[in-house]
């Protein structure tokens, strides 16, 4: 009776232990994120309160600010935050120095700066992008403190810098010795996950299963976890000696699995399109996939570690060497039948999936190979990832901030407004912040509602709860649950700006410090100059040029067709490698604001997927083209239809579409010529992949969704001319 | 050593450039530590750094305000 009552206790007390240790990997580790920061935040007010700083709330911003869930990428972040503050307060130095009598002249060189700044941060990716909000922020923070006593200026500057550096370094020492996460940890499981995503998505689009939609926005995850990994890795150089040992090896399995994606893609295509017209070449290579899926997808686990990894390698590699010999026994078959055209068509699916399996092989090696930390002898060339910026558009964010800043300083100085100068801040902060974010009017909507929320909790406890409070840990106390809240809220998905507004907002209306001041009238005004701030910053995004809007959504079209022209005629070395990465890296852009019911973005959607799939095919064929000594007539097909193509794709009209169709088709014709002839001196498989990758072109070409994407985007559209020849 | 030091006519802390030196040898003795391996034999790599600062700037401090 006791064993059985000891057993049940066990058991019970088992499953709390678990649920426990379940709860602690999910919603724990946000928990842990939450009181992370606000220790940091607290030992930023100590300290600041203890060195007698007239602002500890400013170092208790910048810790919450700062901090970040991974270690590595506080303290990159803390390198720039300080070198990006000084530069701002500099800037914000040199402006009152030069204007502090002329109001006119000082919003008019302040509206300058921070448009540049803003620019900058659109342009520039991650930290740099980062450093560069801060340092138009700053800049106008200088102003906000230094405008009612210009004379003290000086010491405002460097309070406010030893204020910041404080907080950065607070945040800094807390996240890296309090539970600290590394950021190789946040690699190791990006790597599987992708792995995961990846098998999930070949396997959905084996059973057919899945919808368009469903595939797209799969598709859409992969691509942002290429970037993702890209981002992390770029931070993680700088954190830890460990991984710039793996770094070489992380930068090739994002370029080995852009590879194994363009070619699955394209594999699929063809498949799809053999398989609606039911030709015999489309069943005999739907039974090879399958097997495929059975001997490689279904049965395999998703390899969690080294070994694993390397039992999955093998695998496919032994596939492989079954593949060849099932493919000459369908071949025979399909020849045998002896229309051309299936006959092509199946050669350029078996050659396809031959390259799917190849890169496959490779990309599951080096990720077997992952954890091991040399390095390894033979270095890839070139494998940087290229990133693509409109810088159209970067200047246009820095022009919207420009025009705001002008807008809320004539307000301010022609109303002579007490608090313009909040206002002003948190325009240039709001603008500058969400220069390089999707869609900004979201972020700013949410940024004024956390705004709002934190002024009324900032306004109940400043005047019903802290008067109360006496002696630091008191205030530390009181001040607990109204941060836990806000912290927590950042830590959900969604909700971000919503969190980060009203922590940052209740610690800078709060403005604990030595000697507390207490003045409801002066708190609201100032309340809602900041709000006014922000709403301006909101409504310049929805009226100057929206990001969302068509003009610029044309013109990432141009950008997109413009891809495939780069591919055609950039010099080869490592183009590649560049053309994936830099296509990745549009597509990125415009998925998160993209969505999938809307007509304009589906097409666009199709244009980047296809675009990558013809970049692809063309890169190959140059590839080949140059590794072979060709005949005259030969070589010049090739180039002719390069060149048809490239022309096609900057003004795309049905004329030209025409005649791209016409050079590509005529140049397999060539090879096909030039394959029987006898007297051919070149290596037959390397006229096999040429004619693919041809193929390849002459598919994506006809393909009836990709030409209603490439020309209605276009500055010619001319649909019912091009319709009906394409069907 | 004098508490502050003027630097462009403004006044500094020596101990901020204290903080400095300790920040480049600590950088240097962690790259000697990396290298080497010392740190897979400890249980707390990044609180063992932020000990070994604060010895480093704690002596240096003491140096100066001696």
């Amino acid at each position: 009776m006791s064993a059985f009552g000891a057993d049940a206790v066990k058991s019970s007390f088992g499953t709390v232990w678990r649920e426990l240790v379940f709860w602690g990997r999910s919603d724990g580790l946000d928990w842990i994120f939450v009181f992370k920061i606000i220790l940091a935040a607290f030992l930023a007010m100590w300290i600041s309160m203890q060195l007698r700083l007239d602002q500890p709330r400013t170092a208790m911003m910048t810790a919450v600010i700062v901090m970040q869930q991974q270690t590595g990428l506080v303290l990159v972040k803390s390198i720039y935050r300080i070198g990006a503050t000084i530069a701002g307060i500099l800037v914000g130095l040199l402006l009152l120095s030069l204007f502090a009598q002329e109001p006119v002249l000082y919003v008019l060189g302040l509206a300058v700066w921070v448009g540049l700044c803003t620019a900058g941060s659109a342009f520039y990716r991650n930290f740099r992008s980062y450093g560069c909000v801060l340092a138009g922020y700053s800049a106008a923070m200088m102003g906000q403190f230094s405008i009612p006593e210009p004379t003290a200026f000086f010491s405002i500057a460097s309070t406010r810098l030893t204020e910041i550096t404080l907080g950065i370094l607070c945040a800094g020492v807390v996240s890296d010795v309090v539970f600290p996460r590394r950021l190789s940890d946040a690699i190791t499981s990006n790597v599987q996950n992708r792995y995961r995503e990846f098998i999930a998505f070949i396997r959905a689009s084996l059973s057919g299963a899945a919808g368009r939609a469903e595939l797209d926005s799969m598709r859409l995850r992969l691509v942002g976890n290429v970037l993702s990994l890209e981002s992390i890795r770029s931070n993680a150089v700088l954190e830890d000696p460990e991984i710039r040992g793996r770094d070489l090896r992380l930068r090739k399995l994002n370029s080995e699995f852009m590879a194994v994606t363009t070619t699955f893609s394209s594999f699929q295509h063809l498949l799809k399109r053999l398989t609606k017209n039911a030709t015999p070449a489309g069943q005999a290579l739907t039974s090879l996939w399958e097997s495929f899926g059975e001997t490689v997808v279904t049965k395999g686990e998703i390899p969690a570690n080294a070994d694993a990894a390397h039992q999955a390698a093998r695998r496919i590699a032994a596939f492989r060497a079954v593949l060849g010999r099932r493919i000459e026994e369908v071949r025979k078959n399909i020849a045998a039948d002896g229309d051309p055209q299936t006959v092509l068509d199946f050669a350029t699916a078996v050659e396809l999936l031959h390259r799917f399996l190849r890169e496959l092989h490779a990309y599951t090696r080096t990720y077997a190979t992952l954890p091991n930390a040399e390095n390894e002898p033979n270095t890839p060339d070139d494998i940087d990832f290229s990133v693509r910026t409109d810088p159209v558009v970067a200047l246009l964010s820095g022009g919207r901030a420009f025009v705001g800043i002008i807008v809320i300083g004539w307000f301010w100085i022609a109303s002579a407004w007490p608090y313009g100068t909040s206002a002003l801040t948190f325009v240039a902060i709001a603008s500058a912040l969400f220069a390089s974010a999707p869609d900004p009017s979201r972020n700013t909507n949410r940024m004024f509602i956390g705004h709002l929320a934190g002024l009324v909790a900032a306004f109940v406890y400043k005047f019903l709860v802290m008067p109360d409070m006496d002696g630091f840990a008191l205030l530390c106390a009181s001040m607990l649950p109204f941060l836990m809240v806000g912290l927590y809220i950042r830590t959900r998905p969604g909700l971000v700006d919503i969190g980060f507004g009203y922590t940052v907002f209740f610690i800078q209306m709060t403005n604990p410090s030595n000697t507390m001041q207490f003045n409801p009238v002066d708190f609201i005004n100032d309340g809602c100059g900041v709000l006014v701030g922000v709403v301006v910053a909101g409504v310049m995004y929805r009226t100057m040029i929206p990001v969302a809007g068509s003009w610029l959504k044309r013109r990432l079209a141009r950008q997109i067709r413009h891809q495939v022209i780069m591919a055609c005629f950039d010099p080869l070395a490592g183009l590649g490698n560049r053309f994936e990465s830099s296509t990745r890296d549009l597509l990125h852009k415009q998925a998160a604001v993209q969505k999938i019911e809307n007509e304009q973005d589906r097409r666009l959607l199709t244009l980047m997927f296809s675009v990558v799939e013809i970049g692809r095919a063309v890169i190959h064929l140059r590839q080949d083209a140059v590794a072979l000594r060709m005949p005259q007539p030969l070589a010049d097909s090739v180039q002719e239809s390069l060149s048809a193509t490239a022309l096609f794709f900057r003004r795309p009209s049905a004329t030209f579409h025409d005649a791209a169709l016409d050079r590509v088709t005529n140049a397999i014709k060539t090879i096909c010529l030039e394959t029987e002839s006898a007297a051919c001196a070149c290596p037959q498989n390397v006229l096999n992949r040429m004619l693919t990758s041809l193929h390849l072109i002459r598919t994506a070409l006809l393909d009836e969704d990709v030409l209603v994407a490439v020309t209605t985007d276009g500055p010619s559209t001319n649909l019912l001319g091009v319709i009906p020849h394409a069907a | 050593m004098p508490r502050e030091f003027a630097l462009l006519d403004a006044l500094v802390p020596t101990l901020f450039l204290a903080f400095l030196v300790s920040v480049v040898s600590h950088t240097l003795l962690d790259r000697i530590m990396g290298r080497c391996g010392v740190y897979r034999h400890v249980w707390h790599p990044p609180l063992f750094r932020l000990s070994v600062f604060v010895c480093i700037f704690g002596a240096f401090g003491l140096l100066i305000l001696r």
